[in-house]
């Protein structure tokens, strides 16, 4: 039931039920890490760190590596649509 | 059809844009209402057919709602108002809350011995997005803020257009009415500056949103008995970021479409998790929404109730549009508001 993921040096998930467990592969546990990280920007209080930390954004080397992921993520994205992995928006029920 | 699908990306979406770049501009919005009916039509099915109907409604008593220099006749053009607004509610009610209301009086009069049939009828997509800009549509006409359409295609344009009609971002006809009827000509340009905004969301969508969504059905699947700590947490932060990715990314594929063909669609979220209370939450979260209960719901009601009367009325009536499952979240809402107010 419990499986710990040393590989990945993060803390020991146990706890986690066996389906759960089973579908936290590697990748979404990237994706949920990633995507977590990402959320602190939000997280954080808007007027005396966020904003400050979007504006700093807008520098050219901030440019090109937007430029650059948002080009890999869409190479990514049309690959992941070509293989038929979408699921429908949780907004179309309304 | 999704955005996120292979008939949308590698078919719909390029045939659409090069027909809105290669013929004469002002074919545009007819271009974008037979793209937008089809869209719909593939997704809703005979469902399509009430749209029409709706539509058809709306566009034919819009002009009729028009205040001008004379007026006459107030009291006519507001009772033909709120018959429109009741026909639009009507429609949304009913095909919303049928099923539920007769499921809930077959259950009530199975203790008396009754046997009622049950109703099922399939919810049509965006039922909701398209009745508030059928409202959004009588009331600022009626309001004077922008005339009536006349042109049948700038209508269902508005209406049904594709980028949002299924949900969202909500457009107040005030928004986008001088959009319709003033067509750029720079149309290359405004495909170079929604398409990156298109790609953002795509990615937002597919690669997190998607990415997680096994993983939080596995957690909300887990039987309540064995339902540990570790998994509570995992599918609660896991369905908060699947959730803000998903529509978040909807809203910037929306954008981004509606950009493409021309238009300046409003914004859907401004960093929501920021918030320093409910109030601001809302104020960030579906902006759009937030925006039309406040200009036809609650601003309207605040004329002639208190301010914790209107909140409670305007969360009150927002969260039946969610669905039946979401009243108690509505009413945790108001009560959020009406005691961030007092703090």
């Amino acid at each position: 039931m419990i499986e710990r993921r040393s590989g990945w040096g993060v803390a020991d998930l146990g706890g986690l039920t066996d389906a759960v467990s089973a579908s936290l592969t590697h990748q979404r546990l990237a994706i949920l890490l990633l995507a977590s990280l990402a959320s602190l920007v939000f997280l954080l209080p808007a007027k005396p760190i966020t904003d400050r930390y979007l504006e700093s954004m807008r520098s050219r080397p901030a440019a090109v590596l937007r430029i650059g992921v948002m080009t890999v993520g869409l190479l990514y994205s049309a690959l992941l649509v070509a293989t038929g992995t979408f699921s429908p928006f949780l907004y179309y029920r309304f | 059809m999704s955005f996120a699908s292979p008939l949308f990306l590698w078919y719909f979406l390029p045939a659409v844009l090069a027909a809105v770049v290669g013929a004469p501009r002002h074919w545009r919005n007819g271009i974008v209402a037979i793209a937008s009916l089809a869209f719909y039509a593939v997704g809703a099915g005979p469902t399509t057919l009430l749209l029409l109907a709706c539509m058809v409604v709306n566009y034919v008593l819009g002009p009729a709602l028009e205040p001008d220099d004379w007026d006459l006749e107030p009291k006519r053009r507001r009772r033909l108002l709120v018959g429109v607004i009741a026909f639009d509610v009507a429609v949304l009610v009913i095909w919303k809350y049928a099923g539920f209301a007769s499921v809930q009086a077959a259950g009530l009069a199975s203790l008396t011995g009754l046997d009622l049939p049950t109703i099922s009828l399939a919810l049509p997509i965006g039922i909701s997005f398209y009745t508030f800009h059928h409202i959004s549509y009588v009331v600022d006409v009626y309001r004077g803020e922008r005339p009536a359409l006349r042109n049948k295609a700038s209508f269902v344009a508005y209406i049904a257009l594709f980028p949002q009609l299924v949900a969202g971002p909500i457009v107040r006809y005030r928004e986008i009415a001088d959009q319709l009827t003033q067509v750029r000509s720079h149309r290359l340009d405004d495909i170079a500056a929604g398409f990156p905004r298109f790609a953002l969301g795509l990615i937002k969508k597919v690669v997190i949103a998607d990415s997680l969504a096994p993983l939080v059905d596995a957690c909300f699947a887990t039987p309540t008995d064995q339902l540990t700590t570790a998994t509570a947490w995992l599918g609660a932060i896991a369905y908060t970021l699947q959730l803000y990715f998903d529509f978040s990314g909807y809203s910037d594929m929306a954008i981004g479409l509606g950009r493409m063909l021309g238009f300046k669609l409003p914004e859907n979220f401004a960093r929501p998790y920021s918030s320093a209370s409910v109030t601001e939450f809302w104020r960030r979260w579906h902006m759009s929404l937030s925006r039309w209960f406040r200009d036809y719901v609650y601003i309207p009601l605040g004329e002639t109730a208190t301010v914790s009367g209107s909140l409670t009325a305007t969360c009150g009536s927002c969260s039946p549009w969610s669905g039946y499952g979401m009243a108690p979240t509505g009413r945790s809402c108001s009560g959020g508001f009406i005691t961030a107010l007092c703090w």
